[in-house]
């Protein structure tokens, strides 16, 4: 980090953008979400309020998509609806926002390898640390679909799918989640779906009953 | 009997200075064809007038709104008779400040009749008078596409409306308002002005000016829906309350805008039902292109919750072009079929984007793949996992996590083999072992009675019953033209403010 922010440095503020610029990715290299977004705000101003006066950044499109892919990694699908909702057709186009609409894409779909392989892949290098963070995002989400849809995985597949790196880390991934890793499997946990054929929901059925014979009362 | 009289002394001085006779019937030959029409609108024209004085004189509301009417229904304002000669009759005479005679006159191509000081109309409500007749001539203007020369009327008349802004004259300086945004909106677009309809939306709070706020409040809502600013559009949601008494047509524009706006927000359902609601409110026979857009984007939100919107609601009257890309849309949604619907987005990609709904439909794909997995689910006991790839054509190595994350979505009801690479379906239990047809039922009853208990709210007793045996025989003649005319109104309702909500949106 301390290299990338030599480098950084290089950039000469030509305007007054330029240096919010910087502090963005910066921010973003360090993961720090809350200030990234802070900066952005201020960046976000620059773009828009001055538009006609001050000549449009070349970055402009690598950061709105480093904003995007920070809401994403937040899980915030509204507010990077929102965003999205904003940019025009032309500013769709550039490679950075079309990479961090794509990798939604794939996550909102299911295709997470595929973003684990546009992970290898960012149009910037400050993209890396929230791209690690979606990463987390999504071995997550994968490892709550497989406790839905397999009855049980060899765990040689279950590191495959999970795309961690060696046993010990899945045994710790598999007991932080509170999976029962026995041996050589692993076996989801699963509440009996079948109809409970001893209980009726007394209180409920009384309730709708009686609203019911109410309402029939009040009709005169 | 005072009413009478006044509207009897209107009617006067109208005759004495029009050139031609009012009554058709005195014409000979030809020429009385000929005239027909314009005189019919000539009438109308000067009815509106008089009405605006007798609001002004009994300071009621409900003269502006008829004078609003003689106007703008169809058959005035799209009338051919319609003419630049008929507002030179009545521009000098009503305008007061000579200079915007002078330029409306120019901009009508029309010679420049400076009216003597007699026939000037002096009557002590000239005020509201001259401000429908800046209206009127802006909208004429705006129709036949001068938008430069509209906007310029339509200023002057702002700029009057704020010596007369009284309760009685609230639907008149409500439309204007309308007018100049719609001039201001084609020529340079809504951003430059938001501000001041901020402004004015604050001075109409202040005055309780429901039908301004109503309309004010649209015009805001559209300035930042159409340039995507929907963060905005939402605090602005958050903050106004909008009037329950409004017409039925703002009140519809205004349930279009928020369903838009959460729609894109990803509340589905809270936009699915304000759509309902705009649909249900907006005129049934007219204002084609506002009923053609609400379709649009409830085809799409129906779409996004996972519905498949019925065939017949694209074959409507006069909107089956307007719907067809949304209808292929959908016919590759149903079918789950990938190719089918990227296809479809790519060949009416400018459609979609000028109607502003490119954004949503790019959120489809997925709803695409699910109905494909469904269908899938359905029809096979067991398949491998390839071929479910090959159907749905997407990546073979994505097709287990696809499955899975369907079946925890609760998409589809199976379990993956992941040593075989098969997706079983679970099996079909009987629905009636479980609680859910108790609900359903309990939901529907619950539903009955809430519309029983609302059609018995809605009941109102007739007025005024008891109190028939008051009236003298005038004020029941009055009353009885009242009605009728009232009756006539709401017939006629489909018409008014038709062409405000058939523009591009």
């Amino acid at each position: 980090v301390a290299a990338l922010r030599f480098f950084l440095f290089f950039f000469v503020p030509c305007s007054p953008g330029s240096s919010y610029e910087v502090a963005c990715m910066l921010s973003a290299t360090e993961g720090n979400a809350s200030e990234f977004e802070r900066h952005f705000a201020l960046l976000n101003g620059f773009y828009v309020d001055y538009a006609e006066e001050l000549e449009a950044s070349p970055r402009e499109g690598t950061l709105r998509g480093l904003n995007l892919l920070c809401l994403l990694s937040q899980g915030r699908i509204d507010d990077f609806h929102a965003e999205l909702e904003r940019l025009t057709t032309e500013q769709l186009q550039a490679d950075a926002i079309r990479f961090v609409v794509e990798i939604e894409q794939c996550v909102v779909e299911g295709s997470y390898r595929q973003v684990l392989r546009q992970r290898s892949n960012p149009p910037h290098p400050s993209y890396a640390t929230f791209l690690d963070k979606l990463s987390h995002t999504v071995r997550d989400e994968i490892a709550s679909c497989c406790e839905v849809a397999y009855e049980s995985l060899s765990s040689k597949d279950a590191i495959e799918l999970l795309g961690c790196a060696n046993r010990a880390e899945f045994a710790e991934f598999a007991a932080a989640r509170g999976w029962d890793a026995k041996g050589d499997s692993v076996s989801f946990a699963r509440e009996s779906t079948a109809p409970k054929r001893d209980k009726i929901p007394a209180e409920k059925t009384i309730k709708d009953v009686l609203h019911v014979a109410r309402a029939l009362d009040a009709i005169v | 009997p005072l009413n009478l009289h006044t509207n009897a002394m209107a009617a006067e001085v109208e005759m004495k200075d029009a050139p031609a006779p009012s009554s058709p019937s005195k014409k000979e030959g030809n020429e009385a064809t000929a005239k027909d029409p314009k005189d019919a609108i000539r009438s109308a024209l000067r009815d509106a007038l008089a009405l605006v004085r007798k609001a002004a004189a009994a300071k009621q509301q409900r003269f502006a709104v008829q004078a609003l009417r003689r106007f703008f229904v169809p058959s005035v304002r799209r009338s051919e008779a319609l003419s630049a000669d008929l507002f030179a009759e009545l521009v000098p005479k009503h305008v007061a400040d000579p200079s915007l005679v002078k330029t409306i006159m120019s901009m009508m191509n029309v010679s420049s009749v400076l009216a003597d000081e007699e026939e000037k109309d002096a009557s002590e409500h000239v005020t509201p008078v001259s401000c429908l007749v800046r209206l009127m001539v802006s909208v004429y203007l705006l129709d036949r596409g001068e938008k430069a020369k509209a906007l310029g009327v339509a200023k002057a008349a702002m700029e009057l409306s704020t010596s007369c802004y009284e309760p009685q004259f609230f639907d008149i300086t409500a439309k204007i308002f309308f007018y100049y945004a719609r001039a201001n909106e084609l020529c340079d677009g809504l951003d430059g002005i938001r501000n001041e309809l901020f402004a004015l939306y604050r001075t109409a709070s202040l005055h309780h000016d429901d039908v301004g706020q109503a309309t004010l409040a649209n015009l805001l809502l559209r300035s930042y829906v159409q340039k995507n600013m929907y963060d905005m559009a939402d605090k602005l949601l958050s903050k106004i309350r909008f009037p329950e008494g409004a017409s039925p047509n703002q009140t519809a524009r205004y349930l279009y805008y928020c369903g838009r706006i959460r729609a894109v927000q990803l509340d589905y359902s809270d936009a699915y039902s304000n759509l309902m609601q705009a649909q249900r409110k907006a005129p049934q026979g007219g204002a084609l292109g506002f009923r053609l857009m609400v379709q649009k984007v409830l085809c799409l939100v129906r779409l996004l919750m996972g519905e498949i919107p019925e065939r017949h609601l694209f074959h409507q009257r006069g909107m089956n072009r307007g719907l067809l890309p949304y209808f292929e849309l959908t016919q590759a949604v149903r079918l789950g079929n990938l190719n089918a619907f990227e296809e479809a987005a790519k060949k009416f990609v400018a459609q979609f984007e000028a109607d502003g709904t490119a954004k949503l439909i790019a959120r489809l794909r997925q709803n695409v793949i699910k109905t494909g997995l469904r269908k899938i689910n359905l029809a096979y006991s067991r398949i491998l996992l390839a071929d479910v790839a090959a159907k749905l054509q997407i990546d073979p190595e994505d097709a287990e996590f696809v499955a899975a994350k369907a079946i925890r979505d609760g998409v589809i009801d199976a379990v993956i083999d992941h040593s075989e690479g098969i997706l079983r379906s679970r099996e079909i239990s009987d629905v009636y072992t479980t609680a859910e047809p108790q609900e359903v039922f309990a939901q529907r009853v619950r539903f009955c009675i809430d519309v029983r208990n609302d059609a018995v709210k809605a009941m109102v007793y007739p007025d005024d019953e008891a109190k028939v045996g008051e009236l003298t025989a005038e004020e029941r003649l009055e009353r009885e033209r009242e009605d009728n005319e009232l009756a006539e109104q709401l017939a006629q309702d489909d018409e008014f403010d038709d062409d405000d909500l058939m523009d591009e949106f």
